[in-house]
């Protein structure tokens, strides 16, 4: 018995409750989970607007470790993440993916603060990203991603926590997503060279989970999209 | 039939067995409070999530090293997460042990004061600074004025002590265009310290006009005599702001800082993770890793003594900040 229910007096008080957590756990929910320097709840604001989204919980996380947890326990009709993360989610199935100004794939840009830390020492720093992944796929992401080797990597679990992870020399070169490091730039006047970019990755993908049906097509609103970061949402074929 | 299911049981439970035998044990040795608390259960879930068993060790009032000692040899901890400078000096005996498993134990130190200097030459104890860095602080508030430039700024601090921060933040600020102005203080004896201060607490220095102060939280510089009396005496009075790493000055209550940038203990969980993992999985020794500067951190203002100095927040400024403590 539910402890709010342990009195008889409170019978109806208790049933309503029960009523309300049974429809609550029924609602199908959407995870977002996207590096941004848009702060959450105006991601939400927009999210809660599109017709896609109608009548669902919404949640935008801020790190990776809270939106990979509610993936594992509440496992959400929509997921909206990193397609990486995406792939390696083989309980999900992508069905569209956001593009910017046509493209559907970027470049990450690897910068150093130091002069003396340039593409031929890379194998002796450290290089730090953001947290799309778990510890143990980030690596191998980075070495799937960018063709010079690096002696370690270091995640920050916020895009704000990026660049001062250069600045205060906590490692010797950073990954970013280009819109990211646009973002971040007038924050910082630190001059940073840049090393090299990696191989073209995906843009984040909009999932849904396997069993359940997609839209048959899919939009969301110019604003919306703006605050993730892109322009456009593509359906993608099977 | 029954014989085979005692050979499966044996297997499964001499399975069970070795694997915990495998599970890495790492030990947080840990002061009283609720921030020890905040970091731990963010070192601890993290740790967890990854099959890593935390031993935990709380320190009385009272604890001595061989109490410390006792839980080490007890709990054979591979990695020891040394929270405040009591649990690291006893990691820093530690490693004068003769026993090669003890004097072998690595370490992360964190929320302990002036780690950077501390454990300058430990080759076992590697660290996050608890300091806020001075570049955090500095830009942090760059990007939350909208009228307020951030070329000139004065921090006043003891050499002995600080000598190695100030001199990195000087070379990171300076590529940011912010100049660090650093007053050493570590001569003045104690009777001059007031008119020292007072005298170095001014809108300009040498004819430079100072945009902010950078308070350095040092119980030699600002003790008793000169806390009410000069540091929250100028601060109310001089119209240049006062940045420090402290939430509670930025209070009502003290009406010291006009903005702080303080730890965030559930992020700074994570930093410490990060060189534990690091640790465990062989891909540093702690010499290599250092002592870090502490990454993330949360922001705070008080508003009153920024309108007083006009100075305005940028529209999106109140996104990034948590209420006035």
């Amino acid at each position: 018995m539910k402890p709010y229910c342990r009195h008889v007096s409170k019978f109806v008080y208790c049933f309503l409750l029960t009523m309300l957590a049974s429809t609550a756990q029924g609602k199908d929910s959407v995870a977002v989970f996207l590096p941004s320097v848009t702060p959450v709840s105006e991601i939400e604001k927009h999210l809660s607007t599109e017709p896609l989204f109608k009548g669902m919980d919404i949640s935008v996380y801020k790190k990776f470790r809270d939106f990979n947890s509610a993936i594992k326990n509440t496992k959400p009709l929509y997921v909206l993440g990193p397609a990486k993360f995406v792939a390696t989610h083989s309980d999900y199935k992508a069905f569209a993916q956001l593009a910017h100004k046509s493209n559907l794939t970027f470049k990450y840009k690897v910068f150093s603060i130091q002069d003396k830390w340039g593409k031929a020492e890379t194998a002796k720093g450290t290089i730090g990203m953001v947290q799309i992944l778990g510890r143990k796929e980030t690596k191998k992401y980075v070495g799937e991603s960018v063709s010079e080797k690096f002696k370690k990597v270091k995640r920050v679990t916020k895009v704000e926590d990026l660049f001062p992870l250069l600045a205060l020399e906590n490692a010797e070169y950073i990954l970013v997503e280009p819109h990211i490091y646009d973002a971040l730039k007038d924050k910082f006047r630190a001059k940073v060279n840049t090393v090299t970019e990696s191989q073209p990755i995906g843009n984040p993908k909009l999932a849904v989970l396997k069993g359940k049906t997609g839209p048959v097509s899919v939009s969301l609103k110019k604003e919306t999209l703006e605050s993730l970061g892109y322009d456009n949402i593509k359906s993608i074929k099977d | 039939m029954r014989s085979g299911f005692f050979v499966t049981l044996f297997c499964l439970l001499s399975v069970l067995g070795f694997h915990r035998h495998l599970m890495a044990q790492v030990g947080i040795v840990m002061e009283s409070g609720p921030e020890f608390q905040v970091v731990e259960k963010s070192v601890s879930s993290i740790l967890e999530d990854e099959d890593i068993k935390v031993l935990r060790f709380k320190l009385s009032k009272d604890a001595k090293y061989s109490d410390f000692l006792k839980f080490v040899k007890s709990k054979n901890p591979e990695v020891l997460v040394l929270m405040d400078n009591r649990a690291m000096e006893f990691g820093k005996q530690l490693a004068k042990e003769k026993d090669p498993v003890l004097n072998g134990i690595k370490s992360v130190a964190a929320m302990g004061l002036n780690l950077k200097t501390e454990l300058k030459n430990d080759k076992n104890i590697s660290g996050v600074a608890f300091e806020v860095p001075a570049y955090t602080i500095l830009t942090n508030f760059r990007s939350l004025v909208k009228n307020r430039k951030l070329e000139n700024v004065l921090v006043i601090y003891r050499h002995d002590q600080f000598a190695l921060m100030v001199e990195e933040a000087k070379r990171q600020l300076d590529r940011e265009g912010i100049r660090l102005i650093a007053i050493d203080a570590s001569d003045q004896p104690a009777g001059k310290l007031k008119s020292f201060l007072s005298s170095y607490l001014k809108p300009s220095y040498q004819g430079i006009r100072l945009d902010a102060i950078l308070v350095i939280t040092d119980s030699k510089l600002m003790n008793q005599k000169t806390f009410s009396s000069v540091w929250v005496s100028k601060a109310r009075s001089l119209k240049i702001p006062m940045l420090c790493g402290i939430k509670k000055f930025v209070s009502p209550e003290f009406n010291f800082c006009s903005y702080a940038s303080f730890p965030d203990h559930v992020e700074l969980g994570a930093q410490i993770s990060q060189m534990v993992f690091s640790l465990l999985d062989g891909e540093s020794t702690p010499e290599e890793l250092g002592v870090e500067y502490i990454l993330s951190v949360q922001q705070a203002v008080n508003e009153p003594m920024l309108k007083n100095m006009n100075i305005e927040l940028k529209p999106d400024a109140k996104d990034k900040l948590i209420k006035s403590p």
